[in-house]
């Protein structure tokens, strides 16, 4: 059993410490993966909404203002070539969705549009209306995201709420709720905060509830359906949900167009209630050191071509330069998990908003744009893999009293028995309409045990107090592998909804 | 910090609600130590707030004086937040400063690309010297260039700020009663300017500043007029890496004043301006509302009203060069209007420049030009005796030889509807084909429009055209110009 002993400036000591160590590491170890800028023409403005490959392995990139370009890969990022799909200007394109080398589905403000090229001349001449079915505030923060099939014909769509950073227009279109109008970010037409499903006919179906800026959305292989949103009010701190049919993930203003909240004004019921009602993020991503405006996720799917977390999922940052990476398991039968940097800085833009791996998987392509904090974050780049692993934390599972930490390497024992190795904490965040939180009743978990496995790969770490609906965060910046590599990316946050049975 | 205010034009489009607040965390210190921060500052911050954030005045107005700080500190995040943005393009851009040749007569000035900086940001003159400023405006956003006296800056750049776009662009933000000694105009990125101007007689330290909303707090520099015979230092112009370029916009000839051409018209769907439609005119849309304000802090209303303002949700924009462009509904599935003599200003939408900052409350796109064409009455279609459809619905649009025809579907009629330029501008056709009916066709105009018209089938009678069946499947509305 040990006991943490904290004096000041400890743990500064151990981060120079592990600082030095990088450095010195650095001028022998090349980093397992390297960011390429991927210059487009000149004559586009590289704000990136839509990312896709098609089966003859060209990347199609969907833009604010250009349309859409195709572009034929290279070796060189400087060399690829460029063709253009569709000349014209989307309004708010925010993904893309291929059925076929000749024809994609690209959610716009107003509608989701089939774009397809019908004589076979390379370029769109058919811009068909797919679905107008949900409303137009004249709220320019009204983003549709995806779309995403559902395996059964349909597509889901993530539509986010408006912004009280806008106004909304004198005519509208679609049914306009007052009390939708009411809050910070709001619903005034249907179904700002929904993800829905769309059918081939072009039917809405209201799907599950709850969502402010749902800018992300995608299927994982085993055919669940996970959301990403963002840091605001009634979002603590940035949440990713698995998100299923019929449940409400926690922001009130949707739910005007739930008919069991008929005439109901969502935001003067009180918090409990919502609390009772809403699901929980499957991960949070604590604001400011981790992410800040987390956008499309993507699953590993490459087998192990990009790198040893095959299965796992990524996700951007629009407001840093940052990729994340999730560690996720089933505890009590529900998701939860943990995330880490994946690429932090290392050469990356901020603005990283749609991903895409490429056809032999051994690089990831970024879409950035910042619509816009500032100075402009716009552009493509590519994180590519080049066969070395890295030392990273490979997973993390909870347990009864603690957790076991595998990694992508065998760790220096020593290390990794050294209780001062492990800095844990807990805190949890807000719910209710505050815009974010912070972290609230922050506390040190004391280590009670280490067990290092005998193959070196995983460590136990007992924890006392452990507790449900809380994070629990890991800083482990000492930890290095048995062949002295420092550990990449040491800070951990796992959101620990349940306790393990 | 867990609120972050809006930081005015720098927040921008869809994505601009999501988060702030790593600029502010992670800048702030650096920022606040490296640029100097000073009182005067924030108080200018706190007044360009209030002058642009009404809602936020709403807010004050309920607050009690202990708020009133939390406020200030708001106004204090939101002005750290700007100066942490433009302090991190700075961290990025790995500024070199180089001295310049200097005849102290004439200067070239440019911008820091992406950054509200001027690239001389201080240079010395003799009294009463006729100098030159060549302006060039190499950046990413709009600028321009105001030389005033003494003191006086702070009240200019508040004024400017508080003007509606309108009286900005038309102006150049260049605010009335104020001692201007010389200025460019409102330049777009990639205009430049030569302004000539006799320099003051008194010695002294004369502030220059860019005027356009948000730029005034940060982007300034002094010209230093020194005693005649004093030695002239030579400025020194600030020059940014190559990578930082690449890095940005600034790279693609992209602006915010997009054209098509005759032979391949640019389409564009976006929020387009509203020239005096109403819902009645538009029965397809819906009635909007303004609506309280609101406080997420205390999660409720507080007194005010958010205005709504005008657009048409969800039309089409086409241009076909400088002479043509028109507004199609896909609601209501008619023509809106036409219009000459350019085609949209993207800025308040997209950014100056080659991107960057919606304008807050006040972002449909602006018409280029003077409309030509009105269509506030409809000009409907009924399908052989039957009343008009008022509920057609839009099936998309189709480009055929580059130009797009629209489609949509009324009572079982397939209706195409296809709209050219004219010979002269401001005249137009309208090309129909109605498929799937067997019937007469007939449209109906206004006295108003009737003599704008003719059609190349069919036989009025009055104010109705009507189309033969045999015809139906093809048939032209010629529009005069409205000066022909």
């Amino acid at each position: 059993m040990f006991r943490r002993v904290h004096f000041i400036g400890k743990k500064y000591w151990i981060a120079g410490a592990a600082c030095l160590a990088a450095l010195s590491w650095g001028s022998i170890a090349e980093p397992a993966y390297r960011v390429e800028e991927i210059p487009l023409p000149p004559q586009v403005a590289p704000e990136v909404g839509g990312l896709a490959f098609n089966s003859k392995g060209e990347l199609v990139v969907v833009t604010r203002r250009s349309g859409i370009l195709i572009g034929s890969p290279n070796e060189d990022p400087n060399n690829f070539s460029w063709r253009v799909f569709a000349n014209t200007s989307f309004h708010n394109a925010t993904g893309v969705l291929l059925l076929s080398d000749d024809e994609m589905l690209i959610p716009q403000m107003p509608e989701l549009t089939r774009v397809k090229d019908t004589d076979g001349d390379g370029a769109a001449d058919w811009y068909e209306c797919v679905s107008k079915a949900w409303g137009v505030s004249g709220n320019y923060h009204e983003t549709n995201g995806g779309p995403v099939p559902d395996g059964e014909g349909n597509w889901f769509v993530a539509i986010g709420t408006a912004s009280h950073n806008g106004p909304t227009f004198d005519i509208v279109r679609g049914e306009y709720s007052k009390i939708g109008r009411r809050g910070r970010n709001f619903s005034a037409v249907a179904y700002k905060g929904w993800v829905v499903k769309i059918t081939p006919e072009g039917n809405l179906i209201p799907w599950a509830s709850g969502f402010r800026a749902n800018n992300g959305i995608a299927m994982s292989p085993e055919g669940d359906l996970w959301v990403t949103d963002n840091q605001g009010d009634w979002r603590g701190t940035s949440p990713v949900f698995h998100v299923e049919e019929g449940n409400f993930y926690g922001h009130p203003s949707s739910l005007v167009w739930d008919p069991s909240f008929p005439g109901e004004d969502p935001l003067e019921y009180c918090v409990e209630k919502l609390e009772e009602l809403r699901t929980r993020a499957a991960v949070l991503l604590p604001q400011g050191f981790m992410c800040n405006s987390p956008a499309e996720p993507i699953f590993d799917t490459t087998e192990g071509k990009f790198g040893p977390f095959a299965g796992q999922m990524f996700v951007g940052d629009i407001a840093g330069q940052r990729i994340l990476r999730l560690m996720i398991e089933k505890v009590g039968g529900k998701y939860q998990g943990a995330c880490v940097q994946f690429v932090d800085g290392e050469g990356l833009r901020g603005g990283n908003n749609r991903l895409v791996f490429a056809p032999d998987g051994k690089s990831l392509y970024v879409g950035q744009t910042y619509r816009g904090w500032g100075r402009p974050e716009e552009g493509l780049q590519r994180i590519v893999f080049d066969g070395k692993n890295p030392f990273e934390m490979h997973e993390i599972h909870l347990q009864k009293e603690g957790f076991v930490l595998s990694f992508t390497e065998p760790v220096d024992k020593a290390v990794a028995m050294n209780p001062e190795s492990y800095d844990v904490q807990s805190y949890y965040y807000n719910y209710g309409p505050q815009y974010g939180s912070s972290q609230m009743d922050k506390i040190d978990l004391e280590i009670a045990q280490i067990a290092v496995a005998a193959d070196g790969q995983s460590v136990f770490v007992k924890l006392k107090g452990l507790e449900a609906k809380r994070l629990v965060e890991f800083n482990i910046p000492s930890m290095k592998s048995v062949s002295g590599e420092p550990i990449a990316h040491s800070k951990i946050c796992y959101t620990l909804n349940q306790l393990a049975p | 910090m867990r609120d972050c205010p809006p930081v005015g034009r720098i927040s921008s489009t869809p994505f601009d609600d999501l988060n702030p607040c790593f600029h502010i965390n992670t800048a702030l210190g650096s920022v606040l130590g490296s640029l100097g921060w000073k009182h005067s500052l924030l108080g200018l911050q706190f007044q360009w707030m209030a002058l642009n954030f009404p809602k936020i005045i709403g807010i004050v107005g309920i607050m009690t004086p202990i708020k009133y700080s939390h406020f200030i500190r708001w106004s204090c995040a939101g002005a750290a937040a700007l100066v942490a943005v433009i302090s991190l393009q700075l961290l990025h851009g790995q500024e070199n400063e180089n001295p310049t040749a200097y005849d102290g007569k004439s200067l070239e000035l440019g911008v820091i690309p992406g950054a509200l900086k001027f690239d001389v940001s201080y240079f010395e003159t003799y009294p009463g010297t006729d100098f030159t400023i060549n302006f060039n405006n190499n950046g990413l956003m709009a600028h321009n260039w105001l030389l005033t006296l003494p003191g006086r800056v702070d009240d200019l750049v508040t004024a400017a700020m508080a003007m509606d776009a309108q009286e900005g662009q038309q102006s150049g933000y260049l605010p009335g009663g104020f001692p201007v000694l010389a200025h460019s105009k409102l330049l777009q990125a990639g205009e430049s300017q030569s302004v000539e101007f006799k320099t003051p007689s008194a010695t002294g330290s004369y502030p220059y500043v860019c005027t356009f909303p948000g730029h005034g707090l940060v982007m300034r520099g002094i010209l230093k007029v020194v005693p005649s015979g004093s030695e002239l230092k030579s400025p020194t112009r600030t020059q940014v890496s190559s990578q930082v370029a690449r890095r940005s916009l600034e790279m693609t000839d992209v602006t915010p004043t997009p054209l098509g051409t005759k032979e391949a018209p640019l389409v564009i769907r976006t929020f387009m301006p509203n020239p005096g439609f109403t819902l009645s005119d538009l029965p397809q849309y819906q009635a909007g509302f303004p609506a309280n304000r609101y406080n997420p802090s205390i999660g409720k209303d507080v007194p005010g009203t958010v205005k709504t303002i005008s657009g048409i949700p969800a039309a089409v924009g086409v241009n076909f060069g400088s002479d043509f462009s028109y507004c199609w509904d896909t609601e209501n599935c008619r023509l809106l209007y036409t219009w000459t003599g350019g085609f949209l200003n993207m800025e308040v939408y997209w950014g100056g420049g080659a991107g960057g900052g919606r304008k807050s409350f006040d972002y449909v796109p602006r018409l280029i030009g003077e409309i030509t064409y009105l269509g506030i009455q409809p000009i409907p279609i009924s399908i052989g005796s039957d009343a008009p459809d008022l509920r057609p619905k839009y099936v998309g649009y189709r480009m055929v030889d580059s130009v797009p025809q629209f489609i949509y579907t009324s009572k079982g009629a397939h209706i195409m509807e296809t709209i050219l330029p004219g010979s002269v501008p401001g005249a137009f056709i309208q090309k129909f084909m109605v498929h799937g009916v067997q019937c007469p066709v007939t449209l109906t105009f206004s006295e108003a429009t009737r003599s704008r018209v003719s059609s190349n089938h069919g036989t009025w009678h009055g104010l109705d055209l009507i189309i033969s069946p045999a015809n139906v499947s093809g048939f032209e509305i010629h529009w005069k110009s409205p000066t022909q």
